[in-house]
């Protein structure tokens, strides 16, 4: 199981230094650092509670770190706003647990996270384009929603949902997509067709997931980091990892 | 034939609309001058209606003090009606400088939207800060209302205190006493000035701005994660509400012959949530239908009761306060809310029959 | 302005200061616990005045029976409209608000129509008027702040201090988390919300004799009480203290300068402000970041 791109040859997208943070006396994530490079497809494991979700809050501007910097093509992006790291930077998240506006339609939620028409003049004088349209259809089609693209968010079953965001973090056309524990709640044959589904766009996007699935884990990933109690653990092949004696204590034993 | 289904899959709601703006045409050739005269200060209430469903029923900003934006509105009419007939209560020779705008009445006219939009957006500037809760929001436009109303019976000097103004001038313009539409005429006059409002906001909440709008309502911090800024929509959106409560309140005024303190207090602001909670949020139709049906009632009854009882307006009171309570339970997304619930289920049912049949197709091409 | 009509206005704005804090500090647990505006606070408010001019002033039972039955029937009528209804809409603001709007409409308009339009007025159950100087106090005033100070700090030992304050807190911290250890927020939620209609119904008992007592008198009161709120935050009793005494102090003070309508709009633009600035109110309990 080769990596399918040479990790060492691409540049940096994406690199932390030293990033920490602290919850009213509590550390939720020291020293965390870390790089991701173009084109990578990045997997984040660890127990529940190790602080996964919380570096994506940190990259993402959801919470801001105690110390320690996000850079994000060579810039330092520590500090700034959650919408601008999400139009100017272009990095997409997709939250843990579907976070989707309900009471729209599938499609209305896919058109609006398409990138490129976030004030409020552009939105004013928007009309789609066929080119627009074409793309709504085609992301349908990507997270097998086609169907569905009148129906109402919230009459989506928990899986369709987990699509919708994956879709709409798609249609905002990121550098860097971000997918916090996209099988969760899924049914096998759901979390398969997630992970091809993300297999599709590696290579050309890079990708960073949380997942606690070990099978859709072995089916993505090449390059895995173990977080635990707030610590980054160790990094390698998905191979090396779990040969870690550290590793099998604190995670792989528990999740198999 | 794709307009054909376009047409066919249009919301149940629009052909309400349409019913309804073909009833209020021709209502004033089978109704007498009385209704005609009562209809229109209803359907000045509408666009007020219509103003509030664009903020709370899309925008999910729930304003508990719009009547400040409707009565400020209606009260640069009043002043400068006042005083281009020179009110026996008006004690000045001159008009003070922020009042200066109402010598013309043209100026009166621009006044009366832009004072609105001003308290809006200084409101908004405030308010729509990413860390203050929403409900902040209600509580503070509440408090607004509830001071307004003070304000305006405090300033007597330009507002003739509690027995507020009488405007006797009926056309869009001019505030001489002079000019004088008709009943008739200026029932017009509204219904094209109702009619245009409908039209701005059925644009409105359709283009990409609309679906931010309910964006916002839906999911505000999941909008500020694909790169908007949902602050600015949310002054927009308020800003342009105050504009239409203001022109609501001017026609209000100029079909009613009057302006007082009630007209911009917190009984006019809740009584409007009534409305469009009533009549259903966030598909227009409900604040056109939640106005007229509630207004309209409360009219037909007190004709008919006012004999029996003078409490009739208390009472009525009453009864909207068990309406709204059984609406909650209910209905909470109102009449017309129900109605599209009901429309949406059945595509619903039917796009799934379909996709139902898609699968068993593919499965029986290659088992 | 001279020194002693200043002192003057400091001393009846800090008495006043009393009024609103007791006044506004069921509506802030209710808000500040369940997350739910009650918009029938102040129409409960009216209701205690009620209770105290039937009890006291027209029944002549001791003053201190007209509290505590302002209280208890506050109290049970706040159980049974959580029971009835505030109970299915937790989570939903606009609901909230138009549910507890209907029902300050039925009490509202049930006083008005039940017991008609007049003003009822109820004596000073204390009598006495201090005076310093040119400075004038009526006793009753420090009587309310000592209550006001009194139902202050008994709600913070029940909420600090017993066993239901601390499945409160806990229910506001993690509900799902305080259900899975097994207590039944159900009951913590009736409780609190009847706490909180029953000190609004037991503040209105106290006002009664500074007020006219009539249905418009929860009104008169809708606009400050929720001020407070907005600006003492929800997270801290003591920011309610504090935002009573910044609100009251001005209001009196710039009400002595020009009106008290000025006055009002001035606190209403500081509240504002202050809103801005410290959206979490005037003491945050603990950064949250
Ligand atoms: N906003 C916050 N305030 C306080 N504690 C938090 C906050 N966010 C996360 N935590 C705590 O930080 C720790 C890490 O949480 P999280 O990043 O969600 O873990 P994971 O995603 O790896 O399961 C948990 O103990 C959690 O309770
Ligand atoms: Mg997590």
């Amino acid at each position: 199981m080769a990596p399918t791109l040479n990790p060492e040859a691409a540049p940096v997208l994406l690199e932390t230094r030293g990033l920490s943070v602290n919850f009213n006396g509590f550390q939720a994530l020291s020293d965390i650092s870390l790089s991701i490079r173009q084109g990578e497809l990045r997997v984040i494991i660890g127990p529940n509670g190790a602080g996964k979700t919380t570096f994506m809050d940190l990259i993402t501007a959801k919470a801001r770190p105690s110390a320690g910097q996000v850079l994000f093509e060579g810039q330092d992006i520590t500090g700034k706003s959650a919408a601008e790291i999400a139009r100017r930077y272009k990095i997409g998240r997709k939250f843990q647990g579907p976070n989707v506006f309900d009471n729209m339609t599938v499609a209305e939620n896919i058109e609006l996270a398409i990138a490129g028409y976030e004030s409020l003049p552009q939105s004013l004088f928007f009309r789609a384009s066929a080119a627009f349209r074409h793309r709504v259809t085609e992301i349908l089609e990507q997270i097998e929603l086609a169907d569905y693209r009148d129906f109402m968010a919230t009459d989506l079953s928990h899986g369709q949902r987990q699509w919708l965001e994956i879709g709409m973090v798609f249609a905002q056309d990121p550098k860097l997509i971000i997918l916090d524990e996209p099988t969760s709640g899924m049914t096998a044959d759901e979390t398969k067709k997630t992970g091809e589904m993300i297999k599709k766009l590696k290579g050309e996007h890079t990708i960073l997931v949380v997942e606690h699935d070990m099978d859709f884990v072995r089916q993505v990933a090449d390059y895995v980091t173990v977080f635990n109690f707030g610590k980054l653990l160790v990094e390698g092949t998905l191979e090396a990892v779990q040969q870690n004696p550290e590793v099998q204590a604190v995670y792989l034993k528990e999740a198999d | 034939m794709p307009r054909l289904k376009k047409v066919r899959q249009l919301p149940l709601n629009r052909w309400i609309d349409l019913a309804l703006f073909l009833f209020l045409l021709s209502f004033p050739t089978w109704q007498n001058t009385y209704w005609v005269y009562i209809m229109s200060g209803i359907m000045a209430y509408m666009i007020f209606a219509l103003s509030l469903d664009l903020l709370w029923g899309y925008t999910g900003l729930m304003s508990m003090g719009h009547s400040v934006l409707f009565g400020s509105g209606g009260y640069m009419i009043g002043i400068a009606s006042a005083w281009a007939n020179q009110a026996d209560w008006i004690k000045f020779d001159q008009l003070p400088w922020f009042l200066a705008l109402l010598s013309s009445p043209l100026g009166a006219f621009l006044a009366a939207l832009l004072l609105p939009g001003l308290i809006a957006l200084f409101i908004g500037l405030f308010m729509f800060s990413g860390k203050i809760r929403g409900v902040f929001f209600s509580l503070i436009t509440l408090a607004l209302a509830g001071i307004a109303e003070l304000f305006v019976i405090n300033q007597s000097r330009y507002t003739h205190g509690d027995s507020g103004i009488t405007v006797t001038s009926r056309t869009l313009f001019s505030n001489a006493d002079s000019q004088r539409l008709t009943d008739q005429q200026f029932y017009f006059v509204v219904l094209a000035f109702l009619l245009g409002s409908y039209l701005l906001c059925l644009w409105l909440v359709n283009t990409r701005t609309g679906k931010v709008l309910q964006g916002i309502r839906e999911n505000e911090s999941r909008l500020t994660y694909l790169g908007y800024k949902p602050a600015a929509f949310k002054l927009f959106i308020f800003v342009l509400s105050g504009m239409m409560a203001g022109l609501a309140g001017m026609l209000f005024v100029r079909v009613q012959g009057s302006i007082n303190h009630s007209s911009i207090g917190i009984n006019l602001a809740t009584l409007v949530l009534v409305w469009v909670a009533v009549g259903g949020r966030g598909n227009l139709t409900g604040a056109l239908i939640g106005t007229l049906l509630l207004q309209f009632s409360e009219t037909k009854l007190n004709s008919v009761f006012s004999g029996i009882s003078a409490d009739f307006a208390q009472y009525w009171k009453l009864v909207l306060g068990l309406l709204l309570l059984l609406i909650v339970f209910v209905i909470p997304r109102g009449l017309i809310g129900v109605l599209l619930d009901y429309q949406q289920s059945r595509q619903d049912r039917d796009r799934k029959a379909a996709i139902m049949q898609k699968e068993v197709n593919r499965h029986g091409a290659n088992p | 302005m001279s020194p002693s009509m200043l002192l003057q206005l400091l001393v009846s704005g800090l008495a006043s200061s009393f009024v609103l804090l007791l006044t506004s500090l069921g509506l802030v647990i209710i808000l500040g616990y369940m997350k739910v505006v009650n918009l029938a606070h102040t129409e409960m408010l009216m209701s205690g005045a009620f209770i105290c001019y039937y009890v006291y002033q027209a029944a002549g039972l001791p003053f201190i029976v007209a509290l505590l039955t302002a209280f208890a029937v506050s109290f049970l009528f706040g159980a049974l409209v959580e029971r009835l209804i505030i109970c299915h809409f937790y989570g939903k603001m606009s609901e909230t608000l138009l549910a507890t709007y209907a029902i300050s409409i039925l009490l509202k308009q049930g006083a008005l129509l039940l017991l008609g339009k007049n003003y009822k007025k109820v004596d000073y159950p204390v009598k006495a008027v201090f005076q310093w100087g040119s400075v004038y106090l009526e006793s009753y005033k420090l009587v309310v702040a000592g209550l006001s100070v009194g139902v202050l700090l008994l709600t913070l030992l029940l909420i600090y201090k017993t066993k239901t304050g601390r499945m409160i807190r806990a229910a506001m911290q993690n509900r799902s988390m305080t259900e899975s250890l097994g207590i039944n927020t159900k009951k913590v939620d009736t409780l609190t919300f009847a706490y909180g209609m029953g000190l609004a119904g037991l503040a209105g008992a106290v006002i009664a004799p500074l007020s006219t007592v009539t249905y418009t008198l929860g009104e008169s009161w809708l606009t400050n009480t929720f001020m407070n709120v907005v600006m003492g935050g929800v997270s801290s009793l003591f920011g309610t203290l504090a935002s009573s005494v910044l609100i009251q102090e001005s209001v009196s003070v710039i009400s002595g300068l020009s009106n008290s309508v000025t006055a009002q709009i001035i606190v209403l633009l500081v509240v504002i402000v202050v809103v801005r600035l410290k959206p979490d109110g005037l003491f945050t309990a603990k950064e949250r970041r």
